[in-house]
């Protein structure tokens, strides 16, 4: 499976932020810096494990000296291996590769005011979105909502360096305070909305804002992408419009066999970057590897790209 | 007469197929190298820097936000310059202050990276003055990709001053055939999906009568009749193959893409030395639809220059 | 821009429709249908261009869910365009309903100069004398055409 260029980079120094969520700050090997990024960017982490290689995403900022990156880890439980990794195996000094980092949750340039709604982890993302408005002077506030003060994420950080644009909901304590989409309601025309947290604040709140009147235009969220399966297995094709049926070996891409058997699918840099050898699916389970399609048309299981993705058991495709 | 290295060293278009068509022909760029210097560096630097002193309205354009942008790309060109060019290129940094020097051109500048009081002209416009090749930057935005800046002094029959400020798709809005099978919106989002660390590049290919590198769309009038007079007599040392290596990088911070567009030119007579290009181009060429052709400005002349390459042909 | 200009957008809390003495009409269908299915919204019709001072402020004052409607002649949905936008309303915030002769501007390849142009196929540039074929090759940021050289 093809891995864009990575970066080694050294754990420069841990930080407990509340009982269960760690900062880690990411320093280059040699003397140099690791490179900036744009808020809302993450990294994709490759965290060596027994059974092979893990790989976990997280959002990136940066609340130390120029050059440095950051990333924070809740501990889950229960894990699915990346944040137990991070909690126990990971130490000061280690080595570890990462990606450059990269951005599917950018800032909307033209807005004119923007709003951040937060829980618990989600507050990640948004700390570099805030840095980068605020070093632009434009405006922004944040509603985020964590259990109580000792277990919200980077409270100090925060009140001192946005005072006034942020408000929190502790939902636990003696008076209990509910983050609510009922504010959607009140912002100015020309606002876009950012949402992270948990699947169903998401849902939660992108559903609010549309049905206040929110263009899609105006909603941006990102979720926690579930984890990536590493899989070389066999499987089988039956392609609809011809009926033939072909095996696609372990060692071997979707492709590859595509062309072997005649079917001349168009491609180009065969690590599932470009998006030509795309083939439409109609039956069956898809597991992507490519970077390619959205998580939007990753999940509709309706197309996939050949040199890279592969199937579960028997895809019917429709060539 | 062309040399021998530059007719080695031409960035041949064509993959496997005699068929030529549109498509995302990009693959990933290895070794990273954004910029390259050919053995006719001074004289285009000289034809460019010319260019942009007497119509900067039509080879310059930037909007004031890209003004981060156009850092991270001198960041980028400047220290590869260096890198891969070192016995040319010399690139001296403390924290923010630079010293770069270009042993070709005889010119030393010290500037305050970030600072564009420090440097005459706006720091891709300065950075491109370097380098042969043409600067785009596409600012991702609100979900599209916009050309926002760019310094264009070598372009295909295109206009930056009209194009400026204008989405992926509207600037390929007049190219027949490019939105069939959505082929612009996978492109796009091909585009859009680049990463930092990563960066593409591809092949776009062109014939032209002459060998003019200012073919802009503001002096088409000039250069496009050219596209009449080509004969059978000269027609091997008149038309010229041109393609352009276009190379994509992530701008990490800004998160904009630069774009870099280097290009070459060959006349057919030198491109008929290789044999395998003279076969496969003329059956590319043969195959060609009246679509691509047109759009190309190939239309007015192609039966001469199909003419002349079967007779090439068959001579070997 | 959806162009249905019979039955309001979905989904809207508050409507704002803005009109000049030609327009207005247009906007009486979308008005009524905001009247029987109660939304809220403002209806201003603008007699003359010094009466438009105060839209900025209207516009600003506005919140995230309502949605404009323009309805007139070309200079006057321009102008009020550009009000909205400067407020804060995008594209997916506002509807246009221009009424009367087009007018579009065409700028020369070859000199960048302008024309103004409604039904043409070909105009000769004003200013450098070229002779220029309309295309559709529209430019937002100048917000005009491209007029081409063809060679025959």
């Amino acid at each position: 499976m093809h891995r864009n260029s990575t970066l080694d980079i050294r754990i420069k120094s841990i930080k407990q932020e509340t009982a269960t969520i760690k900062r880690f700050t990411l320093q280059a090997l040699n003397e140099s810096k690791l490179p900036p990024f744009s808020g809302g960017s993450h990294i994709t982490t490759y965290l060596p494990e027994k059974s092979g290689t893990l790989e976990r995403s997280y959002s990136v900022f940066n609340l130390s000296e120029p050059g440095l990156i950051e990333v924070a880890v809740r501990l889950a439980e229960p894990s699915t291996g990346g944040s137990e990794y991070w909690h126990h195996y990971v130490s000061e000094g280690d080595v570890l590769k990462v990606s450059y980092p990269k951005n599917h949750f950018s800032l909307s340039f033209q807005a004119k005011h923007h709003v951040f709604y937060a829980a618990g982890i989600g507050i990640t993302p948004f700390l570099s979105m805030m840095a980068e408005l605020a070093e632009e002077n434009q405006s922004f506030e944040l509603h985020y909502a964590a259990k109580s003060k000792e277990q919200c994420a980077f409270f100090d950080y925060l009140i001192q360096t946005y005072p006034g644009q942020c408000h929190f909901y502790f939902s636990e304590g003696e008076k209990p305070d509910r983050l609510s989409p009922n504010l959607l309601t009140d912002h100015r025309i020309g606002t876009h909305v950012y949402f992270c947290g948990p699947e169903k604040m998401i849902n939660e709140f992108t559903s609010a804002a549309k049905s206040y009147g929110y263009p899609a235009f105006n909603v941006h969220y990102e979720r926690f992408s579930p984890p990536v399966l590493k899989d070389s297995v066999p499987f089988a094709v039956t392609l609809k419009q011809s009926g033939k049926h072909l095996n696609v070996p372990a060692d071997q891409s979707l492709l590859d066999v595509l062309r072997e058997n005649g079917i001349d699918i168009p491609y180009s840099c065969r690590v599932g970057g470009c998006g030509t050898c795309e083939v439409k699916v109609a039956e069956g389970e898809i597991n992507h590897y490519d970077s390619f399609l959205t998580e939007k048309q990753q999940s509709s299981n309706q197309m996939m790209l050949s040199c890279v993705s592969r199937g579960k058991g028997n895809l019917v495709l429709d060539i | 007469m062309v040399s021998t290295e530059k007719n080695r060293s031409f960035p041949y278009p064509f993959g496997e197929h005699d068929v030529y068509r549109y498509s995302n022909n990009a693959i990933p760029l290895n070794p990273p190298i954004a910029i390259e210097v050919t053995e006719s560096y001074i004289e285009e630097m000289n034809l460019k820097r010319e260019l942009l002193k007497k119509h900067p309205e039509r080879c310059y354009h930037s909007e004031p936000h890209t003004m981060n942008a156009q850092w991270e790309a001198v960041d980028l060109i400047l220290h590869q310059l260096a890198k891969y060019y070192p016995e040319t290129f010399k690139l001296v940094t403390n924290d923010d202050h630079w010293i770069f020097t270009n042993l070709q051109t005889g010119e030393k500048q010290s500037f305050t990276f970030g600072d564009p009081t420090t440097l005459e002209v706006e720091p891709l416009d300065y950075v491109g003055r370097h380098v042969q090749e043409d600067l785009i930057l596409m600012m991702q935005r609100d979900g599209d990709l916009f050309l926002d800046a760019g310094q264009l002094c070598f372009p295909a029959n295109w206009s930056l001053y009209f194009d400026a400020g204008m989405s992926f798709k509207e600037i390929h809005t007049p190219i027949p055939g490019f939105k069939s099978e959505s082929l612009d919106e996978r492109i796009l989002q091909f585009l859009m999906r680049i990463e930092p660390g990563s960066p593409w590049w591809r092949k776009n290919w062109s014939l032209m009568a002459g060998n003019r590198l200012d073919t802009s769309l503001e002096t088409f009038a000039e250069w496009g009749q050219v596209r009449k007079k080509v004969t059978k007599e000269n027609v091997g040392d008149l038309v010229h193959l041109r393609v352009e290596v276009q190379k994509l990088f992530r701008l990490p911070k800004s998160n904009g893409v630069l774009f870099t567009i280097h290009t070459h030119m060959l006349p057919l007579e030198e491109f008929i030395q290789h044999t395998a290009w003279r076969e496969q181009f003329s059956a590319i060429l043969k195959e060609l639809p009246e679509f691509i052709a047109d759009y190309k400005g190939i239309s007015l002349y192609r039966e001469v220059v199909l003419e002349y390459l079967e007779g090439e042909l068959k001579k070997r | 821009m959806i162009q249905d200009h019979s039955s309001l957008i979905e989904g809207k809390r508050k409507f704002l429709f803005c009109a000049d003495p030609e327009g207005a009409r247009s906007l009486y269908i979308l008005v009524r249908q905001a009247m029987d299915e109660n939304v809220p919204f403002d209806f201003q019709i603008f007699l003359e261009e010094s009466e438009e001072g105060f839209v900025d402020e209207w516009f600003s004052q506005q919140k995230m869910g309502a949605y404009l409607y323009i309805s007139g002649k070309t200079d006057f949905v321009k102008r009020i365009q550009g009000e909205a936008i400067k407020a804060g309303f995008s594209e997916h915030d506002l509807q246009l309903l221009t009424i009367g002769p087009v007018k579009k501007r065409l700028v020369c390849c070859t000199c960048h100069a302008e024309s103004e142009v409604s039904e043409q196929t070909h105009i000769i540039c004003a200013y450098c004398g070229q002779e220029l074929e309309v295309s559709d090759h529209y430019s937002r940021r100048l917000d005009a055409y491209l007029g081409y050289v063809n060679i025959k």
